[in-house]
């Protein structure tokens, strides 16, 4: 390898530093300033171990295999401060969370190691697919553990808790970029409609939306076909008129009463599933203003959920509107990121891996973030690594894995041509 | 590969657009109502913010108190406080609708409104820190536009025993120098108020204006009927529309025979309105309605202001219904500072002010926070049309149903109004009017519910009002 390109990428691990450190102060200041509110000798050890944490992980992992050092850096700030706004609430719920971030590194390191060493998904993907729609089944199982709530999203084993579908996010990507990177469009589609199928079947609307979206972006990608999106919208749009007549009564009761709920929640607010949610994180969000209430002076937790779902109108109403929109660039980067991964990448495979990926991601932000603010009527999804659960993040940081996979082989290419490249300078000289 | 990476690149452009979107619509929602959510009454952290900070004082535009807090020490050095009204029992129940109380008797009042000031949401970190040394933090002290002394007067000389509304606003700058509800209820007495009591009918009252309608109707026809200036009208008591053969007739069934346009806007001719209505057509009337803020979803800065409405639905209205909306009738609604501010934009050569309330906020510490600048609020009708639509209104008060509140030596327009509402034994006494004098600008609304006529009740009394303002 030439200096140029060694000084090159020295200056660029002395940013990515910079920006490890400048999270590492952030966390440790949110902490800090908690203690310094209620002093504890455990809030005192999150001040050091979470930064620290952050730090090490930055540090180490990718010296294990190469990876993106930024997007390690902007998912450890997301995480960071999703401990943060838990433990400020709930300090139980804090430590919980970095134990879910544990589990989720795990995740993210197996994802990633799958994607770098796995050559033969071809044989692996009829099984996967099998296995999706075997997950997807299983909330149907546990009756019990979906009494009292909107979807029947939920597996129980004890006290264990999870939804197979944010699991499957990750294997509906894989699944998705495999048979679009081969052409199998009508399969794609018919996977697609199939897990649509068992989401709507648990009522997990949100999650349904976040799904469709991304297989509509991947589609694109696959195809750069617009005639292709309009159609399947189309399509969509009859299904919904269908769905509709046939179930205007039972399940879409459901569906209007959240519209009307988005239309005035203040006209909703005092009736049984109305707008009590949508109105008190507007109320957070107003209460925050622009530049917060500062931390541990807002009141968010009057917001059902607000540990969850709401989590970005906990951080609006603290933080403040200036500091929301920051983190939503942090996300916006993610993305953008993400979509550069797929545009270095070598094979359709693992282009439409990453892009489909972001776009999930992208989705997922854009759903539960239009449903705080009002944009769009309110479906209850997570907000990726802030949101309070071990599903959840194990989800997200495996998605990353998978981003992160994509870079890392894209990394080991670029080595193995330099290589190849020196080898025959070399013996031109 | 070239066609999958440009495909990429679209992708992740639209996917970042996406995601900002609704943080675009947050920040625009924030700035429209930000203020609203705010004090909204569902919010609990209202309640945290303002404990442990003392209120600042609220005076009227003439520096007249009208609200404090007393803090007081216990013997154990633990400070309370204790929001006190006004001296004068007068002043005290004329302002109780525009100022409220901190029980949060009449909503969105000052009290709640403009917590933001009152209770120092906008205090700065220093500020807070070598205020919080003298024991209670305190708020920014808050001057309103109102005029207390036109206030009590108002409320002096409107019937005690009915219900309604008096809005006086300077129509130059939008300023608000009396909003006045009946019956009002007393701040400083513990006893229960009642809902009828507590509701700002200034505000938040949507009613059919009657005649006082006409305005609109009339500022329709100047710019959509050709030659309507010139045309003479018959009316023979009532004229019938539609299949059905419904009749819009005149108040008493008074037939006014052969008429001018402007005369017909003195007598408050409803037969020829009716005719006026039926003959631009339900799209020109709307649209001229909608000039003058019907319809609008009103976000004024310092109040909140009930929405008016031009009917029921968006669907085209028909034969008498629209014909009877061109008299002010049908399902037309407005508050009386909607309609006040209709009679403001004629005098201000068309345009509308948004109605103001705060004159000043002021930190403890002498910091200013806000200072009251006029607003434009909309373009209602053009300066030209708006000087017919005035020179009617002067003839109401020299020959038409307005006399009663003619004043001598001031330049009083007017139009009267007279709503029949079905549930009711007797009418709503609407009247609007102006001084059209540089140096009173003035305009106001008087509402009189279930009294009788707009001339013969709430005329009068705004004789007395512009009276006192003019200092006669």
């Amino acid at each position: 390898m030439n200096i140029a390109l060694k000084a090159q990428k020295r200056k660029r691990h002395d940013l990515q530093r910079l920006l490890t450190g400048t999270v590492m102060l952030l966390i440790f200041a949110g902490f800090a300033l908690l203690f310094a509110r209620k002093p504890s000798p455990q809030t005192a050890l999150m001040a050091l171990a979470v930064p620290c944490a952050a730090g090490a992980v930055t540090a180490i992992l990718p010296r294990l295999f190469p990876m993106d050092r930024l997007l390690l850096n902007l998912i450890n700030f997301l995480c960071a401060l999703g401990v943060l706004m838990q433990y400020r609430y709930n300090p139980g719920r804090g430590v919980a969370q970095c134990f879910n971030y544990c589990a989720g590194l795990v995740a993210m390191i197996a994802c990633a190691l799958a994607v770098r060493h796995i050559k033969n998904w071809r044989l692996l993907t009829l099984p996967i697919m099998a296995g999706c729609c075997g997950m997807m089944a299983l909330p149907f199982v546990f009756r019990a553990a979906n009494r009292n709530l909107g979807a029947t999203a939920w597996v129980a084993f004890g006290s264990f808790r999870m939804q197979p579908s944010e699991i499957v996010k990750i294997a509906f990507l894989l699944v998705m970029a495999h048979l679009l990177s081969r052409r199998k469009v009508v399969l794609a589609l018919g996977f697609t409609g199939a897990m649509l199928g068992f989401l709507v079947l648990q009522r997990d609307l949100g999650t349904a939306a976040i799904y469709g979206g991304t297989a509509m972006v991947l589609l694109y990608a696959a195809t750069s076909s617009v005639l292709l999106i309009l159609g399947i919208l189309g399509a969509g749009v009859g299904a919904v008129a269908v769905l509709y007549a046939l179930f205007k009564n039972t399940y879409f009761l459901t569906v209007q009463n959240r519209i009307s709920n988005w239309l005035d929640p203040f006209a909703t607010y005092d009736q049984l599933g109305g707008g009590y949610q949508i109105v008190q994180g507007l109320i957070a969000m107003a209460n925050g203003g622009w530049w917060g209430t500062g931390l541990g002076l807002g009141n968010a937790s009057v917001i059902p959920e607000y540990q969850n779902d709401f989590i970005f109108a906990t951080i609006m109403n603290e933080f403040g509107f200036i500091f929301a929109c920051a983190v939503l660039l942090v996300y916006v980067l993610i993305v953008l990121r993400a979509a550069d991964i797929a545009l270095r990448s070598t094979s359709a495979f693992h282009a439409l891996l990453a892009i489909g990926s972001a776009a999930l991601l992208a989705v997922q932000t854009f759903i539960i973030l239009g449903g705080i603010t009002k944009f769009i009527p309110m479906t209850g999804v997570t907000v990726p690594f802030l949101s309070y659960g071990g599903t959840s993040l194990v989800s997200c940081m495996g998605i990353m894995g998978l981003i992160q996979g994509v870079a890392s082989r894209n990394e080991r290419i670029l080595h193995e041509d330099q290589r190849l490249a020196e080898g025959e300078g070399g013996a031109d000289a | 590969m070239k066609q999958l990476r440009k495909a990429i690149r679209v992708c992740a452009l639209i996917l970042a657009v996406m995601m900002l979107l609704p943080m675009g619509y947050g920040a625009y929602s924030l700035i429209r109502y930000g203020t609203r959510w705010r004090t909204s009454e569902y919010n609990t952290y209202l309640t945290s913010m303002k404990s442990g900070v003392a209120a600042g004082s609220i005076y009227d535009r003439n520096g007249v108190l009208l609200a404090f807090t007393e803090v007081t020490a216990a013997e154990d050095g633990a400070l309370s406080a204790k929001r006190v009204y006004a001296e004068n029992a007068n002043v005290r129940k004329a302002v109780a609708h525009a100022v409220g109380n901190t029980r949060g008797t009449v909503k969105n009042a000052v009290e709640s409104f403009m917590a933001e000031y009152l209770y120092g949401a906008n205090m700065g970190y220093l500020e807070r820190l070598s205020q919080s040394r003298g024991g209670m933090l305190r708020g920014d002290d808050v001057t309103l536009t109102l005029d207390s002394g036109l206030s009590a007067y108002i409320a002096s000389v409107f019937p005690a025993d009915k219900t309604g509304a008096a809005v006086v606003m300077n129509y130059r700058t939008g300023e608000l120098y009396a909003l006045l509800s009946f019956p009002s209820f007393d701040p400083a007495a513990s006893g229960a108020v009642t809902v009828s009591q507590a509701l700002n009918r200034a505000t938040r009252w949507l009613s059919a204006p009657g005649s006082t309608f006409k305005i609109v109707t009339l500022s329709a026809a100047l710019q959509s009927i050709q030659g309507a200036e010139e045309r003479t009208f018959t009316c023979t008591g009532g004229v019938s529309f539609g299949e059905h053969q419904r009749t819009v007739t005149d108040y008493g069934s008074a037939v006014h025979g052969s008429l001018t346009l402007k005369r017909a806007f003195t007598q408050s001719c409803n037969s020829t309105f009716a005719i006026l209505a039926s003959e631009m057509g339900d799209k020109a009337l709307r649209r001229t309605a909608a000039d003058f803020g019907i319809g609008d979803d009103f976000t004024f800065r310092d109040l909140v202001v009930e929405n008016s409405a031009f009917a029921n639905s968006d669907s085209p209205l028909l034969g008498a219904d629209l014909a009877w909306t061109g008299a002010g009738q049908n399902e037309l609604s407005l508050t009386p500072l909607h309609m006040c501010m209709i009679a403001a934009a004629v005098a201000n050569d068309g345009v509308m002010m948004e109605p103001r309330l705060l004159l000043r906020a002021v930190g403890a510490s002498g910091a200013e926070r806000a200072a009251f600048e006029p607003l434009v609020y909309r373009t209602a009708l053009s300066a030209a049309d708006a000087a017919t639509v005035r020179e009617y209104m002067r003839e109401v008060v020299k020959s038409g149903t307005g006399r009663s509140a003619a004043v001598e030596g001031l330049t009083v327009c007017a139009k009267t109004g007279t709503a029949e509402i079905d549930t009711q034994q007797k009418d709503n006494a609407w009247f609007v009017g102006f001084i059209d004098d540089e140096a009173l600008p003035f305009a106001l609304c008087v509402v009189v519910q279930n009294s009788g006529t707009g001339g013969s009740v709430a005329a009068p009394i705004a004789q007395k009002i512009f009276r006192y303002i003019g200092g006669k």
